[in-house]
C-alpha cells in the first residue's frame, strides 16, 4: 500500500519537528577574538612587511627564494646561515650580509654596501621627512607610500627574537650525547686494545690540556676561587653553628658570620643572575662573562659532590659514636651495665617504636630511645601479656612476672612496673598476666633472659634489649638504642568539622530540594529576545536558607537578577554528614528559553 | 530608517582593512556557518576553527567571491564545506560521538521525565543524521537546519538541483526509517510541548 498524500505530508512535517530537536551550541567569544586577531594581523605591520615583500622583494632579499641569505658577525668576522639571529659562536647578534643582494641583478642600488634592509630604513626616515620623495631613489619605488609601515616592518626585524636552534626535549638531548659518546667509544676501541697504556697517556694528556686550557682563561681561576670561599665560609658557618651548642660561641657573632657568608654567596650570584646582556660577571670582561659562570658552577659542583661525600662520611660515623654517648645521660636512672658493642637491629613496630618519628611526655619534639629486657632464666621463651604502667620518674621495684608470686595478704603490696615513658605505654586494662606482648607463646614463662624481667635480655624490662624499659636498646624506656625520652609526636586527628561548606562528594547524604520556584522572564529580556542559562554557584546552607550566591554566568536584562531571586526561594534538606546537617556547594543551572 | 550595506561593499571595504566592515560581515554569516560546519563535523572545537578559517580566506582572497555567480552567504556555505571535507580528508574519520558531549541541556524546569525524553530523542536525530552519507547530510543540513533553497545548495555543493533533490529525498527517507519509532510519538510531544510554552509564555 502507497504512502498517501496526507500521510506523507504529515510525516514530512514530523521529521522536521523531529529534526528540530537537535539544536546547537553558540559558537564562543574566543572564535570572536581569534577573528578579530587574525584580521589585526592579516592588515599589520608584520603582514604589511610580507606584502611588501611580495611587491618589492629588494627591500627583504633573504626572503626571496634564490638569495641565499648569510648573517655576519661582528665579533669573529665569521658569515652564518640566516636562521641565526645570534652568532653561535659567542653570541653577537647578527647583522644581514649585503653580499649577497648585490650579487642580485635584481637590485638596481648597488654602490651602497649598507644591508638593504638598513638601506630602506634609511630610505624611510628621508621619506618621513621629505613626503614629496626624491626621484634619484625612484627605485624604491611605492616604498614611499609604505614608508611608514616599512619602518615599523624593520622595526620589528631589529627586535630581539630568541632563536631556538634545537628544541629537542632533554631527555632526548641527552640520549643524543650518550649515543654519541658511545659511538666515540666504540670507535676508539680498537686503539685502546692496541696500545691500553700510549691511548690512557694520551687521553689523560688530552683532557689535562682541555682543563689547563680553561683554566688559563681569563678570570676563571679568580672565579672559581671566590666560589670555593663563598662555600667554605657557608659551610664553616653551618658547623659553626653545629657546633655552637656545646661550645658556647656567642649567638651574635654566629649570626653575622653567616650573614657574610651569605652575603657573599648573593654577591657573587646578583652580578650574574641579574646581568644585562653584554655585561660583566664580577668585573671580568663581558667576553670572559661564560668562562667566569662556568667556572664559578662547575666549582659549586665540585664543592657540592665533596660536601656529599663529607655528610655521608659523617653520618655514618655519627652512627658509630651515637653508641659509645648518651646525650641524656641525666635521664637514665638505672640498670646501666656493660653495654656491647653489638646490638641486634631493633625490630621494627610497635615495641620500642623505632619507626615512629616522635612520641613521649617532653614537650618539644624529640625521638624516644632506650629498652630493655629481662628474663628470669627460663628454658622457654617469653609468654605473651600486657605491658605494666611505665613510668621514666619512678625507679622499678618490682620486674614484671608472667607467674606472679602468689602471696597472700600482702603488707605492703608493690605493683610491677617498667621504666618506659607513660605517653608511649598507655595503661592496659585488660586481665592478662604480664608478658612479651610480642611474644606469641601462652605458656607462662619469663624467658631465658636475665635480670628478672621478660624476655632474652637483661634487667627488669621486656624484650631483647638492656635495661628496664621495653624492647631492644638500653638503659629504659623504648624506641632503641641508648635511652632518651621523646617528646611531641604527632597529634592525633581532631573531631570533625562540620561548620564548614562540603562539596558533593563529602558529605553523607546530599542536599535534597523540596521545591524550586522558577524565575521568570523580565519584560525587556522578553522584548530583546534573551536566551541563555544563568550558572549560579550557591551553599545549601546547614540552616536551611541559600547563601553565597555567586553568579558563574549570567544573562542581561535583569534574568541573572531573577535568576537568583528564585534561588534564594528554594527550599530543602540540608546535606548530613556522620549525622550532623552541613552546608554544600551546589550549582544551579537556569535556562531562559522563549518558545 | 538607514539602509543595509550590501555584503558585496562590505567585503570591499574588509579587503582594504577596514576592520568594522568585516566584524559586521562576520556577524552576518557567523552562525549559520558555525552551525552547518557543527552539525557537519560533531564538534565546537573544530567548528570554531573552520568558521574562522572560512572568514580568514575570505579577507586573504577577497577576489575569489563573484557576486555575478552567486550571494555571499552561498560562498561562504562553499568555503565552510569545502575546508570541513580537507579536515576529514586530513584526519581520515568524522568525528566521533563520544566527542559530542557539549550538547545544550535541555531546559531543567521541565519535568525529569520530559527532559530525559528530550534529550534522548535529541540524540537520536543527532545520530541519525549523523549516519547518513556525507553528500546527503550536507544537503539535509543546508536545506533543513540552514533553509537554503535548491539553487542555492547546488551553488555550495557545485551539483544540478536534480542531484540536490535526489540526495535530499534518500536522506529523508533514511531518517524517517531511522525515526520512525518517534515519529509517532512526536506528534504527543508536540501537543505536550505546545501546552507547556502557552503556559510560560
Amino acid at each position: 500500500m502507497g504512502v498517501q498524500p496526507e500521510d506523507k505530508f504529515d510525516s514530512e512535517d514530523e521529521l522536521r519537528a523531529l529534526l528540530e530537536r537537535w539544536t546547537t551550541p553558540g559558537p564562543s567569544r574566543v572564535l570572536d577574538k581569534r577573528i578579530e586577531t587574525s584580521f589585526a594581523r592579516e592588515f599589520s605591520g608584520a603582514d604589511g612587511l610580507s606584502r611588501l615583500t611580495e611587491s618589492e622583494p629588494v627591500l627583504l632579499p633573504q626572503r626571496r627564494e634564490e638569495v641565499v641569505s648569510m648573517k655576519f658577525c661582528s665579533k669573529c668576522k665569521e658569515e652564518f646561515a640566516d636562521k641565526f639571529s645570534f652568532c653561535p659562536v659567542d653570541g653577537t647578534p647578527l647583522t644581514a650580509v649585503a653580499a649577497n643582494v648585490l650579487a642580485d641583478p635584481s637590485v638596481t642600488v648597488s654602490k651602497n654596501d649598507e644591508p638593504p634592509a638598513i638601506q630602506a630604513a634609511a630610505y624611510a626616515q628621508s621619506a618621513d621627512a621629505d613626503p614629496v620623495g626624491n626621484d634619484s631613489v625612484s627605485e624604491w619605488t611605492a616604498a614611499a607610500g609604505a614608508a611608514s609601515s616599512t619602518s615599523h616592518a624593520l622595526a620589528l626585524r631589529d627586535e630581539y627574537h630568541l632563536t631556538i636552534m634545537s628544541d629537542e626535549g632533554l631527555t632526548s638531548r641527552l640520549a643524543h650525547e650518550l649515543k654519541d659518546v658511545a659511538h666515540e667509544y666504540e670507535l676508539t676501541w680498537p686503539e685502546f686494545k692496541r696500545d691500553p697504556f700510549g691511548f690512557t697517556k694520551r687521553t689523560i694528556v688530552g683532557y689535562g690540556g682541555m682543563l689547563r686550557k680553561f683554566l688559563g682563561k681569563p678570570n676563571v681561576l679568580v672565579a672559581m676561587g671566590c666560589a670555593v670561599l663563598a662555600m667554605i665560609a657557608l659551610v664553616g658557618a653551618v658547623a659553626l653553628i653545629d657546633r655552637s651548642r656545646s661550645a658556647g660561641i656567642s649567638k651574635g657573632g654566629l649570626i653575622g658570620f653567616s650573614v657574610v657568608a651569605a652575603g657573599l654567596l648573593v654577591a657573587l650570584f646578583s652580578t650574574w643572575l641579574g646581568r644585562e646582556r653584554g655585561a660583566a660577571v664580577m668585573g671580568a670582561e663581558p667576553s670572559d662573562s661564560r668562562n667566569v659562570v662556568f667556572a664559578m658552577v662547575s666549582s659549586f659542583v665540585f664543592l657540592f659532590v665533596i660536601l656529599g661525600v663529607v655528610v655521608a662520611i659523617d653520618r655514618r660515623g655519627g652512627s658509630l659514636l651515637a653508641k659509645n654517648e648518651d646525650p641524656n645521660a641525666e635521664l637514665t636512672v638505672e640498670n646501666v651495665f656493660d653495654i656491647p658493642d653489638e646490638q641486634p637491629t631493633p625490630d621494627p613496630g610497635p615495641a620500642g617504636l623505632n619507626k615512629g618519628g616522635g612520641g613521649g611526655s617532653k614537650p618539644k619534639f624529640e625521638r624516644p630511645q632506650g629498652g630493655g629486657g629481662g628474663g628470669r632464666e627460663e628454658s622457654k621463651p617469653a609468654s605473651f601479656g600486657k605491658v605494666p604502667q611505665a613510668s621514666l620518674d619512678v625507679p622499678q621495684v618490682v620486674a614484671p612476672d608472667p607467674k606472679p608470686p602468689q602471696i597472700k595478704n600482702p603488707s605492703l603490696p608493690v605493683a610491677a612496673t617498667v621504666v618506659a615513658d607513660p605517653m608511649l605505654v598507655p595503661p592496659d586494662s585488660r586481665v592478662l598476666p604480664y608478658g612479651d606482648y610480642k611474644s606469641k607463646s601462652t605458656d607462662p614463662s619469663s624467658g631465658p633472659g636475665t635480670g628478672n624481667g621478660i624476655g632474652t635480655g637483661t634487667g627488669g624490662g621486656i624484650g631483647p634489649g638492656e635495661g628496664g624499659g621495653l624492647g631492644p636498646g638500653r638503659g629504659g624506656n623504648m624506641g632503641g638504642g641508648d635511652m632518651r625520652a621523646g617528646g611531641g609526636g604527632p597529634g592525633g586527628g581532631g573531631g570533625g568539622d562540620y561548620s564548614k561548606i562540603f562539596t558533593g562528594k563529602d558529605v553523607t547524604t546530599k542536599a535534597r530540594l523540596i521545591s524550586k520556584p522558577e524565575p521568570q522572564y523580565t519584560e525587556e529580556a522578553r522584548k530583546n529576545q534573551i536566551t541563555g542559562t544563568v550558572v549560579l554557584k550557591v551553599v545549601f546552607a546547614s540552616n536551611g536558607s541559600v547563601s553565597n550566591i555567586r553568579t558563574v554566568s549570567g544573562l542581561p536584562y535583569g534574568l541573572t537578577e531573577r535568576a537568583i531571586a528564585a534561588a534564594r526561594m528554594i527550599k530543602f534538606t540540608p546535606a548530613t554528614k556522620d549525622g550532623h546537617q552541613v552546608s554544600m556547594w551546589m550549582q544551579l543551572e537556569y535556562n531562559f528559553n522563549l518558545y | 530608517m538607514p539602509e543595509r550595506t550590501t555584503d558585496e561593499v562590505l567585503l570591499q571595504r574588509a579587503g582594504q582593512g577596514d576592520q568594522v566592515a568585516f566584524l559586521e560581515l562576520y556577524d552576518r554569516y557567523r552562525d549559520p556557518i558555525f552551525r552547518f560546519a557543527y552539525r557537519l563535523l560533531g564538534s565546537i572545537e573544530i567548528a570554531e576553527d573552520i568558521t574562522h578559517d572560512c572568514f580568514l580566506s575570505l579577507i586573504r582572497r577577497p577576489e575569489g567571491y563573484r557576486p555575478e555567480r552567486a550571494a555571499l552567504r552561498t560562498y561562504l556555505f562553499g568555503i565552510a564545506r569545502n575546508l570541513s571535507l580537507k579536515h576529514f580528508r586530513s584526519t581520515g574519520r568524522e568525528t566521533g560521538l563520544e566527542e559530542m558531549t557539549q550538547e545544550p541541556e535541555v531546559s531543567p524546569r521541565h519535568a525529569p521525565l520530559r527532559r530525559l525524553l528530550d534529550e534522548e530523542l535529541a540524540t537520536h536525530v543527532r545520530d541519525a543524521v549523523f549516519r547518513l552519507p556525507e553528500l546527503q547530510r550536507e544537503a539535509l543540513i543546508l536545506f533543513e537546519y540552514e533553509g537554503l533553497s535548491l539553487n542555492e545548495i547546488a551553488g555550495v555543493v557545485d551539483a544540478d538541483v536534480g542531484a540536490i533533490k535526489a540526495r535530499l529525498y534518500r536522506a529523508r527517507e533514511s531518517l524517517k526509517r531511522a525515526l520512525q519509532p518517534y515519529l509517532s510519538s512526536n506528534r504527543e510531544l508536540n501537543s505536550g510541548r505546545e501546552i507547556v510554552t502557552l503556559k510560560e509564555a
